[in-house]
């Protein structure tokens, strides 16, 4: 959205005006004529170099190539030319390939045939689509395109409305609504010959797509055209036999032509590296250059002349000892092109081909990334990032489609004060879960009568007509008229409830009228002004139609979306409104009595369904004056809606008068149920050392629970929750409606909560930290003042969850993060994301679903939050490691060979000769070493892909680029010279040229001592290569010992080349290197003593300091020897068990997952307590306890058989509500069997089988106490919590035979007691920290401490038995 | 679009799904070579064992070759020339005249020096190497392939006094700087014994490869026809034994350019062997100019192994390279010692280190 305002930036002309069916078309307007080819016949060549040209290196090199043209060039100009040519040849090829099938595409686009009205014969004639006007009539069929932007002027329906699919424009697939202009809906097709006087006076072309502002001039009315009236080009019509339309815009006026901007580019932290380490070897270049010529000038002018066997008669003015200033320019030239081989040609080459092959190959054909149900496989839409892949610090998610399946269900509400609906969320089962608690879900058969899609809802006292009799059945009877008649969904399809089809713009409104459905107020049509409802109430079925007067429409701002209709049997007029809460009760009728009294509970049903993880609306209605509707309200509503000029905001302006003094009726709550695998790869990110944010729009409570469910928000993590809602004195400057003091006090009060957390924070360093802050408080935060403050808090955090955020928040929260230097990636799936995915150095967009509109924008495109783990810590962690070695690596070779030159050169006074032939300097990059990088950039793998998931801490290595920072390029580049210095101190000594290699006495002659220097060169590289090889895989071995053979293979080719060819290289390898031993001996000494040093280096680091994965191969290594046996991983999060991905990996069945194999635990445990026996380990010494050790102690809980004590039961703190903020550091004792419950499957579904299992009803319906005990619905949360929390510590311990037993084994080993569970955040800094319900809601129970000792105690007690 | 198959079953859906292959899925089988302390340490010594004994191998025949030599280009004018200044003029005065540049100088042999001894001038302070030198050659015309032709590659010499109807051949700098120093060896079996002659052929002293394919027969054109006064002396015949390229081996050696500015290259070689006491007094022809660049110039008969000339670099290089690779295994060792660390071992991990706390 951003970005479309950016473009629109740029001027567009203001307005036009369009006469239809004129015959004349105004000039000035584009054509239908559409072409999407970059270049045409004539304009290639030019325009595809300079495409080209665009990237530095190319420029570096051309200039290079013309230098070498010159008489200065030290090198035969072909030689620079060739892999040039070859290079930009490739490009350019491609380029013409694409652009020719462009070409052909818009040829047969603009050949189409469309029925167009001939003013003149007023008849349809058949043209094609590039000889469309503007102004023209035209007639399209079912399923064609349209041609261009039209004005919808009437279809064959009664109402004038057709659908259309809006694929191509923005990937959703659902069907489109547009209607047609009421005075012209009624008109045939012919009619329209005559249809000569309207005007149409519209902005100029834009690219937004959803808006429109004009009007349509006819009979003297000015009528506006709402954006619904108009078809968009690209767009498809279905459903629909014919439509008519005028056309707008034509050509390349059409939105979705101005819409047709590339994607920014992204330039990866590594790309930008490059680039400095370039300019670094440019700099390099120019000094030697410099160093070069001076001296080379110097000689020239003082020495020259007396070297008499250069320089008979002079002549050539670049050796001219008389004009030094030239010889030195010349020189530098010279130099320039000769030391251009420090500039490696082939990287980028190279890179992108790497890159290619990561995304196409490996991304793209991941089929851990494949998603089969709706046959989504992974999609990298660039390549340019696949490195940034391996350095995310912080993921910006999404909530809604993200984290969750966007499945919209109904599944509870609330009306008039009272709670329905009976099912328990997964969020809530989650949670219970996390307590080891079971809640039982299991379909009742009555309740499985009335599901179906969108709707999951069942009570006895609202299903079938039991809701007649309840209480206040008038309040119930209007909330399910306002699902039934307040939506914009339109059905489709025939008029029965089991057969109808609704096509809604979002699933949550499809799922409230299928709600409506169930409950007996069946929307079956819509017109153009009515809404049709058969309603079936206790006076029995009725068809009734409501008049739509007004549809004020739902936007991320308002948070609310209304329906005025028109009630014909009682002629009211009500104006419904359905919204966020806050919204709502704003605008409640403070007078109207029942508001009071439902106000309460109804919030508190929305807290509890926020709890629950639920989506909920709010729902209200309101009579209105009929008089101050039609003289007051509807002049300046329709008055807002036909200007031109800042129309949105003033009808949101007008909206906000008639949406108030509502009543309240109660409020709904949807289930969008949390995507599978989620809250295993949360916990494998945050291993990996990932901050996680989510972004949502969503309550608190809600994302706070979502939170807990997916695994972000932990209990042993320190929370801290900022907001401005329930400050005291901002509702009081508030309520005096002081604005500007509201605001003042809510930034300070932010400032104050901010400054507090991050003191807390500095107190208790080895915590973990939370944060969750609300949108209104994270406006105030991102305030410039307080941003940086914000930043640094919440980059200490593992998890920062952001509620009720708007799309832009979300996108400036990105570019906060991002600014600190971070690498960010955000994930999202809907259009309320692309800013936020724009914004970050990766986007990545949830596809497969419905909108397409993030992945259009995204960088990847994956079809399952849960395949962010592959794609980060195994195709990102790769491909961070080998472009930036492939790259180093480049630099290594070219930095070695580049120096060499310029050594000799020194031996020569900088005359610019060289030691090399310039065949085999042409060919070092591109042939002989040019294999090896590229296999390193796509086959190199330090650890297998299981390691690395199951090491997620590998991750880091990356984000603190270990392989890529100052030091690694330093290094490298270091180690490149010193063996520069070895090559150059060994040949040019030892085998200097009075010393013969041979028994015939001839002494090394130059092309000999430069073959020999070039195959240590090749040589020495190749041996760097196997050293830093850590697998070796049939590519490793074909790409280093096949460019090594090349080399040889080349030398004996080209030395029996014809003398012309070979020149100085004729006969040069098999006539005088082979036979001579020295040759040999220094083939074999050089590299060894160039890679020596290195090794030692590298083996003293695996020793002194290893790096990660240097260990995670020795883990391996040793699995590996160990016949794959499973070692201890301590220092693991406790058994941490392996994710569905890591089971796959090695091979083991997911369906036993969370089962504990029959193993002997002693075993593992008892090496573990060895292990404490040995040096070095300070843990403390085996006790009684290890012999019943941690492992173990789970495996008793979760039923299996240890030694001769069998011990079944659940531990609970039972001080944890299900769902409920905690705050405070918790036993880690707890936590562990706490997460080892919630992670066990196996328990739940298995239990009946298991002996002895003690079934616990845990669960109390809320519904019932409800029922039971109405008066409830009034109490505080709190009492309602504790009312809930029924005791959960149970201890049952059974032997062997089944029998209760007195006997157990000991819970308590070397962990530690509960502490009186220290809760060290929350001073309440005035109002902010602590959230609204801190004082009573989201601090545990004050005996939780005591609870978690009595449990530990009775334990404790048992072991002593 | 595809038609159902006619059984109505098997329709093969078309999905997205990635085909399972080793590569795309990464799972290549690979050898991985994880080093263990033991192979580390293995690996040093196993360097040291094969660099040490080539070492003592190379080092034996590097030093096995005897070398006598000495600089005359001082010794070698008359002693009341002074300066470099005095001496060019000196020679150049002389050019035509022989018997004025023509010097004895005496060389005593230390050692044995079993045939076949080679004889070789030094220059010094001459830069072959450099890049105008370097390109003024053209091996066609030297191969006979274009001898008529001048050729731009000999660029500044191709025409004789830049007249173009004399394409000079051999062309180039470096046909035209052919060092002409000649010189004649006598022997006598002590210092006081009666000399003979030493006879020093000029066969078999160029690369096989130049004498068979790069030089071919004939006569050289406008090459040096008269003395250079740069140089100093005569042409192509005059200086050594042949006549045409093909035939003069010292040609060819001197066309074989050197890398560095101090360079040998072969002259003669003796095909008798020399006792230890004996003398070689050698009568120089002292025509080249090495005076103006303050170049300097010395003969050197030396003998040769399998491994070539008398050389104990690459014998040290190998010893010291070997040796180091042994110290370093001991260094390692002490690294060991000094800071264990378990193999694979999990609590190493930074991160787990790091997140023991959390």
């Amino acid at each position: 959205m951003e970005l479309l305002k950016k473009n629109t930036a740029k001027r567009e002309p203001e307005q036009r005006t369009v006469r239809i069916n004129t015959g004349e078309h105004d000039k000035s307007y584009a054509g239908n004529y559409t072409s999407t080819t970059k270049y045409n016949l004539w304009t290639f060549l030019p325009k595809a170099l300079f495409e080209q040209y665009r990237r530095v290196a190319n420029i570096y090199f051309t200039l290079v190539a013309a230098l070498s043209l010159t008489p200065f060039s030290p090198v035969r100009a072909w030689t620079t030319w060739t892999p040039l040519v070859i290079v930009l040849g490739v490009a350019m090829i491609k380029e013409a390939i694409e652009d020719y099938k462009r070409y052909k595409l818009d040829k047969e686009i603009n050949n189409r045939a469309v029925q167009v009205l001939d003013p003149e014969k007023g008849e349809y004639i058949t043209r094609t689509w590039k000889d469309v006007r503007v102004g023209d009539i035209l007639v399209v069929k079912k399923d064609e395109q349209f041609p261009a932007d039209l004005l919808f002027l009437t279809s064959e329906t009664e109402e004038g409305t057709c659908y259309n699919e809006t694929m191509n424009l923005d990937g959703e697939t659902n069907l489109k609504i547009k209607k047609a202009p009421d005075e012209t809906k009624d008109l045939g097709e012919q009619d329209f010959v005559q249809f000569r006087e309207a005007v149409i006076q519209c902005e100029g072309p834009n690219p937004r797509l959803y808006q429109f502002t004009g009007n349509l001039l006819l009979d003297g009315k000015t009528l506006p055209i709402s954006p619904n009236a108009i078809l968009l080009r690209g767009c498809n019509l279905r459903n629909t036999e014919k439509v008519v339309g005028a056309v707008i815009y034509a050509g390349h006026e059409t939105k979705i032509f101005k819409n047709a901007a590339p994607a920014p580019s992204k330039r990866s932290h590594v790309e930008r590296i490059v680039d400095k380490i370039i300019f670094f070897m440019f700099f390099l270049l120019f000094s030697f250059c410099i160093v070069g010529s001076i001296f080379f000038a110097v000689w020239t002018k003082d020495h020259m002349e007396n070297h008499w066997y250069l320089s008979p008669a002079t002549g050539k003015s670049q050796y001219d000892p008389d004009n030094p200033g030239f010889v030195g320019f010349a020189s530098f030239i010279t130099s320039f092109i000769l030391y251009g081989y420090l500039i490696p040609i082939s990287l980028y080459v190279s890179m992108e081909l790497v890159k290619i092959a990561q995304s196409m190959g490996y991304i793209n054909n991941d089929r851990d990334m494949y998603h089969a149900e709706t046959d989504t496989p992974a999609l990298a839409r660039t390549s340019n990032l696949n490195e940034e892949l391996g350095m995310v610090n912080t993921i910006l998610s999404d909530k809604t489609g993200t984290l969750t399946r966007n499945v919209m269900e109904f599944f509870k509400c609330s009306i008039a004060g009272v709670s329905y609906g009976a099912g328990i969320t997964e969020i809530e089962k989650a949670n219970a879960l996390r307590k080891g608690i079971t809640l039982d879900d299991r379909d009742k058969p009555e309740a499985a009568k009335h599901r179906e899609r969108y709707f999951n809802f069942y009570d006895e006292r609202l299903m079938g007509d039991a809701w007649f009799t309840a209480k206040d059945p008038e309040i119930i009877e209007m909330f399910f008229r306002l699902l039934a008649v307040c939506h914009t969904v339109i059905p489709d399809g025939p008029t029965e409830p089991h057969t109808i089809k609704y096509e809604a713009e979002s699933p949550d409104e499809a799922a409230l009228v299928v709600a409506a459905k169930a409950f007996g107020f069946f929307f079956y049509k819509r017109t153009n002004t009515t809404v049709s409802v058969r309603e079936h109430t206790a006076r029995g079925d009725h068809d009734v139609e409501y008049e739509v007067l007004n549809v004020l429409e739902f936007t991320s701002t308002r948070k609310r979306m209304s329906v005025v209709i028109r009630d014909k049997s009682q002629d009211k007029i009500i104006i419904f409104t359905k919204g966020a809460d806050t919204v709502i009760y704003e605008r409640l009728d403070p007078k109207y009595g029942p508001n009071e009294a439902m106000k309460e509970s109804t919030g508190r049903h929305m807290e509890e369904f926020g709890a629950a993880g639920l989506r909920t609306l709010c729902l209200s209605y309101a009579e209105v004056d009929r008089e101050w509707y039609g003289n007051v309200w509807l002049p300046e509503y329709v008055a807002a809606k036909t200007s031109l000029v800042d129309r949105d905001e003033k009808v949101a302006e007008v909206s906000e008068k008639i949406e108030r003094n509502l009543r309240l009726l109660g409020c709904t709550a949807i289930e969008d149920k949390l995507q599978e695998g989620v809250p295993q790869c949360i916990k494998q990110l945050a291993m990996a050392g990932i901050r996680i944010w989510v972004l949502t729009g969503d309550k608190m409570e809600t994302a706070i629970n979502i939170g807990f469910a997916c695994s972000l928000l932990r209990e042993d993590m320190m929370q801290f929750t900022i907001t401005v809602y329930g400050v005291e004195e901002v509702e009081q400057a508030e309520a005096r409606g002081d604005k500007e003091e509201a605001e003042r006090l809510a930034h300070a009060a932010v400032a104050r909560s901010l400054e507090t957390t991050e003191k807390t924070m500095d107190d208790n360093p080895t915590a973990t930290f939370a944060i969750v802050i609300d949108g209104k408080a994270l406006s105030y935060a991102l305030s410039k003042e307080l941003a940086p403050l914000f930043l640094r808090v919440g980059t200490r955090c593992k998890a920062v969850v952001c509620c009720r955020v708007s799309p832009l928040q979300k996108a400036q929260v990105t570019r906060l993060v991002r600014s600190k230097g971070d690498t960010t990636l955000a994930i999202g799936d809907g259009a309320n994301d692309v800013g936020m995915i724009q914004s970050a150095h990766i986007g990545v967009g949830i596809s497969g679903q419905e909108g397409m509109q993030a992945v259009m924008s995204s960088d990847f495109a994956i079809a399952q939050f849960r395949f962010l783990v592959p794609l980060l810590l195994v195709h990102g962690r790769y491909c961070y490691k080998r472009i930036t070695r492939m790259v180093l690596f480049f630099f290594y070779k070219n930095m070695l060979f580049g120096v060499t030159i310029f050594v000799f050169n020194a031996f020569n006074n900088f005359s610019g000769q060289f030691l090399y032939n310039d065949f085999y300097m042409t060919l070092f990059n591109v042939v002989f070493t040019a294999l090896t990088p590229v296999v390193i950039g796509i086959f190199d793998r330090d650890v297998d892909k299981a390691m690395a998931l199951r090491y997620p801490g590998l991750y880091m290595q990356g984000q603190r680029n270990e392989y890529f920072n100052f030091r690694a390029i330093a290094l490298w580049l270091l180690s490149s010279l010193y063996q520069t210095c070895i090559i150059m101190v060994f040949i040019l000594v030892g085998c200097r040229s009075t010393v013969s290699d041979r028994g015939d006495g001839n002494p090394y002659t130059m092309w000999q001592t430069g073959l020999l220097m070039f195959s240590c060169v090749v040589l020495t590289v190749h041996f760097q290569v196997i050293q830093i090889t850590d697998q070796w895989t049939w590519a490793h071995h074909v790409s280093i010992w096949l460019s090594m053979a090349v080399w040889w293979l080349y030398l004996l080719a080209y030395g029996a080349f014809p003398l012309f060819l070979s020149s100085d290289l004729y006969y040069l390898f098999i006539g005088v290197s082979a036979p001579s031993a020295q040759y040999w001996f220094y083939l074999l000494l050089v590299p060894t003593a160039c890679q020596l040093p290195d090794f030692f280096l590298r083996m003293a680091k695996k020793q002194l300091a290893p790096f990660d994965h240097t260990i995670v191969q020795e883990i391996q290594k040793k699995m590996d020897r160990e016949g794959r046996q499973e070692v201890e991983e301590l220092g693991q999060e406790p058994s941490q068990e392996p994710s569905i991905l890591t089971s796959i990996f090695t091979g083991k069945a997911t369906k036993n997952r969370g089962y504990v194999p029959p193993y002997d635990p002693r075993s593992r445990h008892v090496s573990e307590c060895n292990q404490r026996k040995k040096p070095g380990f300070d843990g403390p010494p085996c006790t009684r306890a290890d012999t019943v050790p941690a492992i173990e102690r789970i495996e008793t809980l979760i039923g299996v058989q240890v030694g001769d004590h069998a011990f079944y039961g659940l531990v609970s703190s039972g001080a944890r509500q299900a769902g409920r903020i905690e705050t405070g550091v918790r036993s880690p004792v707890l936590t562990h069997l706490d997460n080892e419950l919630t992670d066990n499957p196996y328990r739940n579904r298995k239990k009946s089988n298991l002996p002895g299992i003690v079934p616990i009803p845990m669960y109390v319906p809320t519904v019932s106490q409800e029922r039971t005990n109405p008066s409830l619905s009034s109490t505080s949360p709190q009492h309602q919590q504790q009312h809930l929390g029924a005791p959960t510590a149970v201890a049952v311990v059974y032997d062997a035979n089944g029998q209760a037993s007195s006997r157990a084994v000991a819970l308590n080993g070397g962990d530690k007691m509960p502490s009186g569970s220290p809760v060290p955040s929350l001073a309440p800094a005035p109002g902010a920290i602590a959230s609204p319900v801190s004082t009573d809601t989201l601090s545990p129970p004050e005996n939780a401490g005591q609870q978690e000792r009595e449990i530990l105690a009775t334990y404790e007690l048992a072991l002593k038995h | 679009m595809a038609s159902p198959t006619p059984s109505g079953e098997g329709t093969t859906k078309k999905t997205k799904e990635p085909r399972n292959t080793r590569i795309t899925q990464q799972t290549l089988p690979a050898c991985k070579p994880v080093l263990e302390p033991v192979w580390i340490v293995f690996i040093f010594l196993a360097i040291g064992v094969v660099l040490v004994p080539i070492g003592s191998v190379c080092l034996y025949y590097g030093l096995k070759p005897v070398e006598v030599g000495t600089r005359y280009d001082q010794t070698c004018l008359p002693n009341n020339l002074n300066t470099n200044a005095q001496r060019q003029e000196y020679i150049w005065k002389h050019a035509a005249n022989d018997s004025k540049l023509t010097c004895e100088i005496k060389l005593t042999i230390t050692k044995d020096m079993p045939a076949p001894i080679f004889v070789y001038y030094e220059l010094n302070g001459y830069y072959q190497n450099h890049r105008r030198y370097v390109k003024s050659r053209s091996d066609m015309q030297l191969a006979g392939k274009s001898k008529d032709l001048a050729t731009s590659l000999c660029d500044p010499l191709e025409f004789l006094g830049g007249n173009k109807s004399l394409p000079i051949n051999p062309c180039g700098l470096v046909a035209w700087s052919f060092f002409n120093d000649t010189y004649t060896m006598m022997i006598k079996s002590n210092a006081t014994s009666p000399s003979k002659l030493l006879p020093v052929s000029d066969k078999n002293i160029a690369f096989d490869s130049d004498v068979k394919y790069r030089f071919a027969k004939y006569n050289p054109q406008n090459f040096n026809p008269e003395i250079n006064s740069l140089r100093g002396g005569f042409n192509l015949s005059y200086a050594s034994g042949g006549a045409t390229p093909k035939e003069n081996q010292r040609f060819m050696n001197w066309m074989r350019l050197s890398a560095l500015p101090r360079f040998r290259k072969l002259w003669g070689r003796i095909d008798t062997d020399l006792k230890a006491g004996n003398v070689v007094p050698i009568s120089i022809t002292n025509r080249y100019n090495t005076y103006a660049f303050d170049g300097q110039k010395s003969i050197v008969l030396g003998t040769t192994t399998w491994l070539g000339s008398r050389n104990p670099f690459l014998g040290v290089a190998y010893l010291v390279t070997g040796g180091l690779s042994f110290v370093l295994a001991l260094v390692y060792l002490i690294l060991r010692l000094a800071r264990p660390r378990k193999f694979g071992d999990p609590a190493a991990l930074s991160f787990s280190r790091a997140g023991a706390s959390g």
